[in-house]
């Protein structure tokens, strides 16, 4: 019995650890940008407002070459 | 960490401070419903994690403000509760006040910000168990299922996480900026596909890159235009064939540019400044010029007198012009004027500076003018030049007169608007003619100057109003113009390229779009990282550890005459709402739908028990105690046994197990079946305003336990072993008429539990028991020592036992004639 539970790994208990983990897995910058944002004290908030950033970027970025 | 003590004062069902001391093993109270036992788990949970897990999951906090509080408490105190808790080497007593809603902490006395084991209860499982936890997991929507378990599995952020990534992967909040750029694109995209154009409609709906794309574009427009066109000249060269195609239908154009938020500032700057311009301080300089001109005639003295003392220069002693002699008095009198005059000719040196200022910044007014308003006028190029071509349009719009109607009058008033504004400027000029003429025939005024600032007013007015009906008409004429440009196109036989220069002009916009798309279409692969993540930790520990552990705990409550309907483990299944937990449950071996669907209450209610035994010891943080609260529910009396066993073996592994229970003949099993480890016992037998009526019993009295132990001695097939049970039997015995005897004549408390050889040997004596009889009493425990050794020559007897029995009925005889001490306490 003990050794069963002896098993039993140890969750990742908080949002940060989790979305710091989520991060390690993935390769895309963007995503990491956008975890990054999630990390943050207003999590929900903060990620939409960072990809809202991000698609400005790109409008601006494109509007800037076009000059 | 093991719990020592707890005290309650004034906390949810207690309101007189209640002191309830726990065992080192296994405490079992038993109450009634509603004599306050939840209040005691909650008082637990209060203290460690500043609210109860009621108040925390509750949908609505305000239904629970306040009740914290004991509503018969005096006003003048506060809730308070302390927990005295041992790590092995000493006790610390924590402890919570609740002062209004502020709760002040105490760590022996002193008060602190936090409990130094704040930190490593964050990231640990509760060590309650709840009757209504469990059912809230267990009964809850499948869809929820997911969040609750990971909230009881201490993956809380888990379920959080996987919530709101996949709400925001799923559905992503653009900017507007982007949203307007999508639609104009699907715009041109359902255009491109109800034209004759279907190869590039094809390259559009098979999603293909946008170079891809217009390479296509630029090929199909090279086709209307002559084979010597340069690729950078495409558009241009394609745009003048349309409007030539169309020009000879109709040459005009209803369009309006609309005004940029930049063009919108750089024109309210500009009006700013030009009313900057004709500001008090430039009037004042203009009025003071007067003064200078007065200086003129002193100017041209002072110049003849300079080229006269020049002169004299040569030879002072007579005129250069008469040449008659001039004495000392005269040229000491020219001397003196020059000086005179030399000082007048700076400050009007300094006057000619201001004039010259003057006269550039009323250029600048008017070159400024002239530039806003033309910046207005310039907009409306199209619309100027349509009236002549009235006829032709309203022929074009027969479809759509209001439409018509609205282009006439916008014309109609925007010559109104613009022949106004010419003839303001018109003023202007002559206001202006009036300045600079004053101020060269050194005849400024007032006058003057206030008709070109009346001027200068009305103009800005003027473009003022014709830049608000321009903005306010100029999206209603853009989309006439549409409408016209498609008529024309249709009878111009133009409309694919009019399509291709719409598209040839928005690549850099498909572009965007294509980049964006990207962009959004990647947050799928997040969600599934997410997904993947979130799946393979919950799968990690409902499959493996935990489900073996849980499956462990259910098979020792389950009896063998039970039907084999039975849970059968968990499982995670995808979803496209996300992971959800499946508890899975078998009908003799066959697979049922859900245990939740199939199981019974009593089957459930074991589960919810085992899971939490099983979270528990896979993550038991710094407590060794476990709650559990009211853990019989439906139970027949065979399982309920069951779940003794379970209680002991969890003892067994170390745990410092606290029970409450209703099921008073449950309790009573309890401690017959744990009778070996002992314990405390409370009971609750009554409940008032002032809480609880708590009292400590026996674990087992003295009675059942001779009883038993007679019942050893006289069975003749009694082996070893039961006889030296029946010989520690009659310990605890001792023990307790010793402890019987403490608090009738002292009326001090002593916790059998604690008691040894030597403390019971003690007590004996001091409440008078002869030395004598003591020492035969104190055989009892020679056979074991403190260190539970056996010593060599020791052999279990029948016969000694049963003269210890007679020793205890003479001890009780003592104990029913005992008196409490004179000079102890009442």
């Amino acid at each position: 019995m003990i050794n069963d539970v002896a098993t039993v790994s140890q969750p990742a208990r908080s949002k940060a650890q989790i979305v710091k983990e989520i991060s390690h897995g993935i390769t895309n910058p963007l995503h990491k940008r956008l975890l990054a944002a999630y990390s943050e004290s207003n999590p929900v908030g903060s990620l939409e407002l960072e990809l809202q950033n991000v698609l400005l970027e790109v409008l601006n970025a494109n509007e800037s070459k076009k000059d | 960490m093991k719990a020592r003590k707890i005290d309650i004062a004034g906390f949810r069902g207690f309101n007189e401070r209640r002191e309830i001391e726990f065992d080192d093993t296994l405490t079992l109270i038993a109450a009634h419903n509603s004599y306050g036992k939840t209040s005691i788990t909650e008082a637990f949970e209060f203290l460690i994690y500043g609210q109860t897990s009621k108040v925390q999951s509750a949908d609505s906090k305000d239904e629970y403000k306040g009740s914290y509080r004991n509503v018969h408490l005096p006003e003048n105190e506060n809730p308070k509760i302390s927990l005295t808790m041992s790590d092995g080497d000493a006790d610390t007593v924590y402890a919570v006040e609740l002062r209004g809603n502020d709760i002040v902490r105490f760590v022996s006395g002193k008060e602190v910000e936090s409990f130094p084991f704040a930190p490593l209860v964050d990231e640990t499982v509760k060590p309650f168990i709840l009757q209504h936890a469990l059912k809230d997991l267990l009964l809850s929507t499948p869809a929820e299922r997911f969040a609750n378990f990971a909230k009881l599995l201490g993956f809380e952020a888990l379920g959080d996480v996987q919530r709101e990534l996949i709400a925001f992967c799923t559905k992503p909040n653009p900017p507007r900026e982007v949203l307007l750029l999508q639609n104009k694109i699907t715009a041109l995209e359902d255009r491109t596909r109800r034209s004759g154009l279907t190869e590039i409609a094809k390259l559009m709906k098979k999603g293909s890159a946008p170079e891809v794309l217009f390479a296509l574009i630029k090929k199909e427009a090279s086709k209307h235009v002559p084979r010597t066109t340069k690729s950078d000249l495409l558009l241009p060269t394609l745009l003048s064939v349309r409007d030539e195609a169309v020009a000879r239908i109709f040459g005009g154009s209803t369009k309006i540019p609309s005004e940029s938020s930049e063009q919108a500032l750089a024109f309210e700057n500009e009006q700013r400044r030009i009313l900057q311009l004709l500001s008090e301080e430039f009037i004042k300089r203009y009025l003071g010029l007067a003064t200078t001109h007065a200086q003129q005639k002193v100017r041209q003295t002072y110049e003849l007198l300079n080229l006269g003392t020049l002169s004299l220069a040569d030879d002072e002693s007579k005129c250069p012009l008469c040449l008659q002699p001039v004495d000392e008095p005269i040229r000491l009198h020219i001397a003196e004027r020059h000086k005179e005059l030399q000082a007048k000719e700076t400050v009007f040196a300094e006057s000619q500076k201001s004039a010259d200022a003057i006269s550039a910044s009323l250029l600048d007014l008017k070159r400024s003018l002239a530039a806003l308003a033309k910046s207005q006028t310039d907009r409306l190029a199209s619309l100027a030049q349509l009236e002549p071509q009235l006829s032709n349009l309203q022929k074009l719009l027969e479809s759509e007169p209001d439409r018509f109607s609205f282009v006439r009058n916008a014309v109609e008033e925007f010559a109104t608007l613009t022949s106004d504004l010419e003839k303001s400027n018109d003023a202007f000029n002559k206001a202006y003619l009036s300045v600079t003429e004053s101020i060269q025939a050194s005849t400024e005024s007032s006058a003057t100057m206030d008709a070109l600032v009346e001027a200068v007013t009305t103009s800005m007015k003027k473009i003022a109003q014709l830049r608000e009906k321009a903005n306010s008409t100029s999206g209603s004429l853009q989309e006439i113009d549409g409408i016209v440009r498609l008529k024309l196109d249709a009878l111009a036989g133009t409309q694919d390229i009019s399509l291709l220069v719409d598209l040839l002009q928005a690549e850099t916009e498909f572009i965007k779009k294509a980049t964006i798309d990207v962009i959004t279409h990647s947050l799928k692969d997040l969600r599934t990282s997410a997904e993947q993540y979130v799946g393979k930790r919950m799968s990690e520990s409902i499959t493996g550890g935990f489900g073996t552990s849980v499956m462990s705990w259910y098979d020792k409550i389950k009896t063998s005459t039970d039907p084999k309907v039975h849970f059968s483990g968990f499982d995670l299944k995808k979803m496209p709402q996300g992971n959800r937990v499946q508890i899975k449950a078998k009908s003799y071996d066959k697979e049922l739908v859900s245990a939740v669907s199939s199981l019974s209450e009593s089957k459930l209610n074991a589960l919810g028990l085992c899971m939490s035994i099983a979270i528990n010891l896979q993550s038991p943080g710094p407590f060794e105690f476990i709650v559990i609260d009211d853990p019989i529910q439906s139970w027949d009396a065979e399982h309920e046994d069951q779940f003794i066993d379970v209680v002991r073996e969890l003892i067994e592994i170390g745990k410092q197990v606290i029970i409450l229970s209703h099921n008073t003949k449950w309790t009573e099993r309890m401690r017959t079946g744990c009778e070996d480890l002992g314990g405390v016992y409370y009971q609750v037998s009554g409940y008032d305003d002032k809480g609880p009526h708590i009292q400590e019993k026996d674990w087992a009295s003295v009675k059942d336990r001779l009883a038993n132990v007679s019942g050893i001695v006289n069975n003749p097939s009694a082996d070893s072993i039961t006889l030296q049970q029946a010989e520690q039997e009659m310990r605890h015995v001792f023990n307790q008429i010793a402890a019987g005897l403490k608090k009738r004549m002292f009326d001090t408390k002593v916790s059998t539990k604690n008691l040894n050889a030597e403390g019971t040997r003690k007590i004996l004596l001091e409440c008078n028991v002869d030395l004598p009889f003591v020492n035969k009493i104190m055989q009892a425990f020679v056979t074991v020592d403190d260190a539970h050794h056996t010593p060599e020559d020791y052999t279990v007897h029948r016969q000694r036992i049963k003269q210890y029995e007679e020793y205890a009925k003479t001890l009780l005889d003592n104990l029913s004639k005992a008196r409490r001490v004179a000079g102890s306490k009442p």
